[in-house]
């Protein structure tokens, strides 16, 4: 995990076409994954970068 | 020019587009933010990088652009063909990319509030490395299709237009609109974020596309109003064809140059105006080719050079017809005092040949220049478009300070007005008529100088032969009336008598007044034969 302030080194966020911040890029274990916005919720951001199936995803093939 | 002369005026960043800087009467408002809205293919992302080459290739100005749309590859490639080495330009320092395209194998998922700081840290940071004075950014539309929440967007660019701004650049907005006349852009913020607003159009006239300019708004600066037609020229990119601001500055010159003939010379007063332009109008085979090609020959005798552009017969045409009548093509060519560009009116647009038209007289700088024929241009677009057209080239031509003489074919062989003349008679300074007479059974050629501006001319139809020598003026048609209408009638020489002794009497003094009176009395032998 590496954090980069897009303001201190924009020739980072540059090679890596970033547009929001924040941005979380997701590279290992593929596919690789962005989620923009802000990161306080966890589920949220587990969800979007497909590290967790939702719920209901997880509650379908049971029912 | 750089700043505008004006101190409370807001200072203008000359283009480098020097078309363009005329319209917009010295530049873009500096240090601000344009917005140029545009239909699909309307030349927006042409005329945002076009700022950003004549920054660096007129003044040294390096640029940085923005895309949203396009990947920064694509654009590279496309600008190609306008000779903008856009490598070259990243290895010396001079220009870089942005590239805020959307990365299609990359998947977003946007989970909660965010701004585009990413973006603009991105856009300072290139515009400090290079020391940057534009930037373009295109197009805005294109960034609401990448994100959900429109709201942010906007917000957004809101940000980043006023950053631009302390970044002390000038910069060009693109932005999408639906309809040509509707509202000035698709999100309806566009035209907010920026100060200046401008329209690029593209319109269906007549089934040729035309394309204008209009500067909507300027805050705090002038400009020139309305639409204006511009080109897109390969090696070059827009060109905008500043009519209205085209001013009447005419010197009107006195000084009288040769027809090529002195018989035309004679009726004409004493030859054409220096800087005039001269419409010959005629049917079919009247004789306006002729006329064109002794005045070529006239000025290359006085060691003149002469521009022909013939659009409806091939140069092999053109020069066999000129051997014909004792004219050597061939040799004035080889002597440098002659060049005939002959094409098909359809190769281009009006807007695009005027422009051809003007860069070939630069380069030739010839003292003389003919179009052969004005008619066979019209057919290429809208009459308003036509009208513009030779507006364009006749100020062109005064401007320069030297003679146009522009051919136009009557639809009906015997007598009436070509279209052509009706749309341009009051821009010509002088008029020709050839006409066709039909006396005895045999077909006679008539000419006559309808107008000259400035000048005293000849108001008799006068006869004319043409021969291995090129024409000959032979005396005027004194007993017959009608001619120019098509409709000859022949007034028997006691009727003309008759007519005459009246005017005479009525008169009185018959010497003074012969021309006028001839006229006259063949006009009273129309009615009786009528």
């Amino acid at each position: 995990m590496e954090i980069i302030d897009v303001l201190e080194q924009p020739e980072i966020a540059e090679t890596h076409r970033i547009l929001a911040t924040p941005t979380l890029i997701k590279e290992l274990p593929p596919p690789l994954r962005r989620v923009i916005g802000d990161l306080s919720d966890k589920e949220k951001v587990l969800l979007g970068l497909e590290l967790r199936k939702s719920n209901e995803e997880r509650g379908k093939p049971a029912s | 020019m750089t700043d505008s002369t004006e101190a409370v005026a807001v200072p203008k960043l000359s283009t480098g587009i020097a078309s363009f800087d005329v319209i917009a009467k010295g530049g873009l408002p500096r240090n601000r933010t344009t917005l140029i809205s545009g239909t699909a293919g309307s030349g927006k992302t042409i005329l945002a990088m076009q700022f950003l080459a004549a920054g660096i290739r007129e003044s040294g100005e390096s640029g940085v652009f923005v895309t949203f749309e396009e990947t920064a590859e694509d654009i590279r490639k496309n600008m190609w063909s306008f000779g903008w080495d856009l490598d070259q330009w990243e290895r010396d320092g001079k220009f870089a990319f942005v590239d805020a395209s959307p990365d299609p194998s990359v998947e977003t998922v946007e989970i909660g509030p965010f701004d585009l700081g990413g973006l603009l840290a991105r856009v300072q940071h290139a515009v400090k490395r290079l020391g940057a004075k534009r930037v373009s950014v295109d197009s805005l539309g294109a960034i609401f299709s990448q994100f959900s929440d429109q709201s942010v967007v906007r917000r957004e660019l809101a940000r980043i237009a006023f950053a631009l701004k302390s970044m002390h650049v000038t910069a060009l907005l693109t932005a999408e609109r639906a309809e040509e006349y509707g509202p000035i852009a698709r999100f309806g913020v566009e035209e907010f974020i920026a100060d200046n607003v401008m329209v690029l159009r593209n319109v269906l006239d007549v089934e040729v596309r035309r394309r204008t300019i209009e500067i909507l708004k300027f805050r705090g600066a002038d400009h020139q109003k309305g639409e204006f037609p511009f080109v897109i020229a390969e090696g070059k990119g827009l060109a905008v064809i500043p009519l209205t601001a085209i001013r009447l500055r005419q010197h009107s010159s006195s000084v009288r140059i040769s027809s090529g003939n002195a018989d035309l010379d004679g009726m004409c007063g004493g030859g054409f105006f220096r800087d005039s332009v001269i419409l010959i109008s005629g049917a079919t085979g009247t004789g306006k080719t002729l006329t064109v090609t002794q005045f070529m020959q006239g000025g290359a005798a006085q060691g003149e050079r002469g521009l022909l552009l013939g659009f409806e017969e091939s140069r092999e045409q053109l020069f066999r017809n000129a051997t014909g009548w004792g004219a050597d093509f061939e040799g004035m060519e080889r002597d440098g005092h002659l060049k005939v560009v002959c094409d098909y009116p359809e190769v281009m647009g009006l807007e695009e040949w005027l422009l051809r038209i003007q860069e070939t007289v630069r380069e030739f700088k010839p003292k003389r220049v003919a179009i052969d024929s004005l008619s066979a241009l019209e057919r290429v677009g809208s009459i308003k478009t036509f009208r513009e057209f030779v507006i364009g080239v006749t100020s062109f031509i005064k401007e320069q300070e030297i003679t146009g003489l522009f051919t136009a074919t009557t639809t009906s062989l015997m007598g009436g007005t070509s279209i052509t003349e009706t749309h341009i008679s009051t821009l010509t300074d002088s008029i020709i008529l050839l006409r066709y007479v039909e006396m005895f059974g045999e077909m006679k050629r008539g000419i006559t100088v309808l107008k000259m501006r400035g000048s005293e001319h000849d108001r008799g139809i006068r006869e004319f032969k043409i021969d291995r020598d090129g024409m000959h003026l032979g005396r005027r048609f004194r007993n017959v009336t009608g001619v120019l209408s098509g409709a000859p009638v022949h007034v028997s020489p006691a009727d003309l008598e008759r007519a005459w002794g009246q005017y005479d009497a009525e008169l009185g003094d018959r010497s003074s007044a012969a021309p006028r009176g001839a006229r006259q009395g063949e006009r009273r032998g129309s009615g009786r034969h009528g």
